[in-house]
């Protein structure tokens, strides 16, 4: 027979024994009207557990005795007990007689006993089985907490260190995902892309490889950081709303919603925390997926204190990679910079101090003064001056003026470690911090090749001048003293001959002038006179010599110069100007035509004009007139006799004194060649 | 017009030549030739020229040098000289005329107007 049936035959046979050995047990039973709760009768347990007195129970209700801590709870249990209900093993807060709160294991039934309903109460005390959970639940927690700070600290140190950045935010998240429990997670630092919107790079991301070339990947792809930039996930939301993001609903879709690299174990359970810096800034945020039984707000109480110092660790990551990379910028724009300086060999590249001392000297340097470097760091500049120089001051000068000017370019001797000179030409320019002079930078070039070289150039000029020149004299003086007569009349086509080779050494005569002329103002050695010029005089000396070339070509010859209008130049050269114009113009003019020479005085400048009636000249043709060896023709160089070299002299001539030249032009309308000179004349 | 004594100093043969010739035509001169500025001296000395034309650029003793002695010899230290160049500089040109020369001609000249030019050398300095 089954224990039961036994008990209920027991029961049924000897019901107030049996009774009495179950009211008379340890466990506290009570019996209630099913009604209005009021107590019928109670064990000696139930004294015991609640500490009250039978006379004070007996014949009262629940609320009477205040039982139930929560009263609510209470009302329920009954309405389940009354429904007929079994209730078994619900938890329940009581009070004792004194007041004092503690836990129950209740059990309940309706029963009906000579026809009235009554219900039946069994009560364990579980209060001690209570605390001692409670207990844990806070030792588990407080144990978290502290392994959670150490490893919060562990990272503020390993950052202070320096340690390698990845490596410290790995650490951190393992202990962040052990200690919730989680299976996987990551952090990630928030940044912007070009056009300003927001991604995701990875910090830290826990490995969810299971094969051998999953994890070579994921180890690759940690190590660089992987980036993430669809907003339209889990981890997006985070950063859109700058608010955690908690997702326990495996079912709900959002879950499955994207922004998962594939292969990833699907999700389950996701709570996403963002990170802030110490300035409020989003910097990063905490992703943590699939703890069992999902993620709660205890938890997030836990974990929210902790995570500005996440956030900090972010920053203060981000901040310092910034300042190594500017660093690192920095040094290696200094590098090439050095390399620069180091690697010019031909001029002296020297920077000095503010007070004209040597601060740096580059290889150009020592090979033009001979000096290296570390003999004449910190000596002043005059030391690179010959002593004459350095009598008179001119070191100091040089400074003074290059400090005022903002630039000083000159020329002159200076001094080798050896004592022996070179010709310079030197830059000094002065080097600013606004408003402060901080030093001058010196580039300085040994051209004592090229002077010698000028003066070379010179002699040979002179040379060549006189030994072109000298046979010419004697040709065109012998043909001249022919074709006078002076030493008998010749047949007259003897007399044509000796014509033509009169005429010819002359326009050999003129083009050895072109030559050398061209040749010194290219190299700057056409020395031009200063005096005070008349421009009238100016151009009647120019048109006294050329009456004889326009009378007959039947070009007359006309000037409009206002009287009183002088200027500064050389008179010769200008006067070589202005026949040089004329002349092309009669050559040009058709007979009975004019040429006129206008002069205007204008703001500044004064302009001679040379205005011919001839066929004009091409605009395609105007801007190589005044080139080197330009004839617009073949044929016009033989008829003209030009040397192509004129216009081009008038222009160096002019540009020389500081003036300009130029031509306006059209075919059918003549031409106006034109020059303007300053009146204050050569500076 | 009583004849005039021109000295024509040229280390080229030939320029002296055509410097002589070109003088003669005008039939009023007397052409004495210096092939050198030693030469030249010496000639200034007993010759007693009425006008010299200087070569500037000879050997040895040049157009200066050999000007500056004929101004420290009394004998020859007033005849007017005028330097025959082909330097053409406006800057050489004073340099000659601030030497204390009577006039510069540039070669080549007109042979057929040489006489001409030397005389209004030396009026302009008679002035």
């Amino acid at each position: 027979m089954r224990v039961e049936t036994r008990l209920r035959t027991a029961a049924a046979h000897g019901g107030e024994r049996f009774a009495r050995a179950i009211l008379g047990g340890p466990l506290a039973i009570c019996v209630l009207t099913i009604d209005d709760q009021r107590f019928v009768e109670i064990n000696d347990s139930f004294l015991l557990l609640t500490g009250h007195d039978r006379a004070d129970v007996i014949g009262r209700t629940i609320h009477d005795i205040h039982l139930w801590v929560d009263a609510v709870e209470g009302a329920r249990l009954h309405r389940a007990i009354r429904r007929g209900c079994q209730v078994r093993g619900r938890e329940l807060g009581y009070h004792t007689h004194t007041g004092a709160a503690r836990f129950a294991l209740v059990c309940g039934e309706s029963v009906a006993v000579e026809g009235q309903h009554l219900a039946i109460l069994t009560v364990l005390d579980i209060t001690d089985r209570k605390h001692a959970e409670e207990q844990a639940v806070l030792q588990a927690r407080l144990q978290r907490n502290n392994t959670l700070l150490q490893a919060l600290n562990r990272a503020q140190s390993e950052h202070i260190a320096e340690l390698d950045a990845g490596s410290l935010f790995e650490g951190l998240l393992a202990q962040l995902v052990l200690l919730t429990e989680s299976r996987f997670g990551f952090i990630g630092e928030v940044l912007a892309d070009s056009g300003g919107a927001p991604y995701l790079k990875t910090l830290a991301l826990t490995d969810t490889s299971n094969d051998e070339p999953s994890r070579a990947l994921m180890e690759k792809h940690r190590r660089a950081g992987l980036e993430y930039g669809d907003m339209n996930t889990l981890y997006g939301e985070v950063l859109t709303r700058r608010a955690p993001v908690c997702e326990n609903d495996a079912a709900g879709g959002r879950l499955g919603s994207g922004g998962i690299p594939p292969g990833h174990p699907p999700l389950e359970s996701f709570f996403g925390v963002p990170l802030f810096g110490a300035s409020r800034e989003l910097v990063g945020i905490l992703a943590l997926a699939n703890r069992p039984g999902g993620y709660d707000s205890p938890l997030w109480t836990e974990l929210e204190p902790l995570l500005p110092v996440c956030g900090s660790l972010i920053e203060a990551r981000r901040s310092r990679h910034l300042k190594s990379l500017a660093e690192s910028a920095r040094r290696e724009s200094e590098r090439q910079f050095r390399l620069l300086v180091d690697s010019v060999r031909d001029y002296a590249l020297v920077m000095l101090d503010p007070f004209g001392r040597v601060a740096s000297w580059n290889a150009g340097a020592e090979r033009s003064f001979g000096y290296p470097a570390d003999e004449v760091l910190g000596l002043h500049v005059s030391e690179l001056y010959p002593p004459e120089e350095r009598d008179s001051g001119a070191p100091e000068r040089d400074l003074q003026i290059a400090a005022c000017e903002g630039r000083l370019e000159s020329e002159g001797w200076r001094l080798r470690r050896d004592n022996s000179r070179f010709w310079a030409n030197t830059v000094l320019t002065p080097v600013r911090e606004e408003p402060r002079l901080c030093g001058f930078a010196l580039v300085t070039r040994d051209i004592t090749e090229r002077r010698d070289l000028a003066r070379m150039k010179d002699e040979f000029v002179s040379m060549v001048s006189h030994e072109l020149r000298t046979p010419l004299t004697a040709i065109r003086g012998a043909l001249g003293l022919i074709e006078g007569g002076a030493y008998g009349a010749l047949p007259g086509l003897v007399m044509e001959l000796v014509s033509i080779a009169r005429g010819n050494s002359e326009r050999l005569i003129r083009l050895v002038n072109d030559i050398l002329d061209m040749e010194k103002l290219e190299a700057g050695m056409l020395a031009l006179g200063r005096s005070e010029i008349d421009a009238g005089r100016l151009v009647a000396t120019a048109l006294d010599g050329l009456r004889g070339m326009a009378g007959p070509a039947g070009v007359a010859l006309r000037a409009k110069v206002p009287s009183g209008c002088s200027l500064g130049g050389d008179e010769d050269r200008l006067v070589q100007v202005l026949t040089n114009l004329v002349s092309n113009a009669i050559k040009f003019s058709p007979p009975g035509s004019s040429v006129e020479v206008r002069v205007e005085e204008g703001p500044g400048r004064i302009r001679f004009s040379v205005v011919d009636q001839g066929p004009g000249i091409e605009q395609k043709d105007l801007p190589r007139l005044f080139g080197k060896f330009q004839q617009l023709d073949s044929t016009d160089a033989r008829r003209s006799g030009g040397s192509g070299l004129g216009l081009a002299i008038c222009k160096a001539i002019v540009e020389q004194h500081g003036g300009r030249v130029g031509v306006d032009s059209e075919p059918g309308r003549g031409s106006v060649f034109w020059f303007e000179l300053v009146p204050g004349g050569t500076s | 017009m009583p004849e005039r004594t021109a000295l024509v100093v040229d280390d080229e043969p030939d320029l002296r030549l055509i410097a002589s010739m070109s003088l003669a035509i005008a039939g009023t001169w007397r052409v004495v030739e210096a092939g050198s500025g030693a030469e030249a001296l010496e000639l200034a000395r007993t010759g007693r020229p009425d006008v010299i034309l200087l070569d500037v650029m000879m050997p040895e003793l040049d157009g200066l040098a050999t000007f500056a002695l004929l101004r420290q010899d009394p004998v020859s230290a007033d005849v007017p000289v005028i330097f025959m160049t082909a330097k053409v500089q406006a800057h050489e040109v004073a340099r000659y005329r601030a030497a204390g020369a009577a006039g510069v001609i540039l070669k080549p000249f007109d042979p057929m107007r040489l006489a001409e030019r030397v005389d209004e050398i030396l009026t302009a300095g008679s002035r």
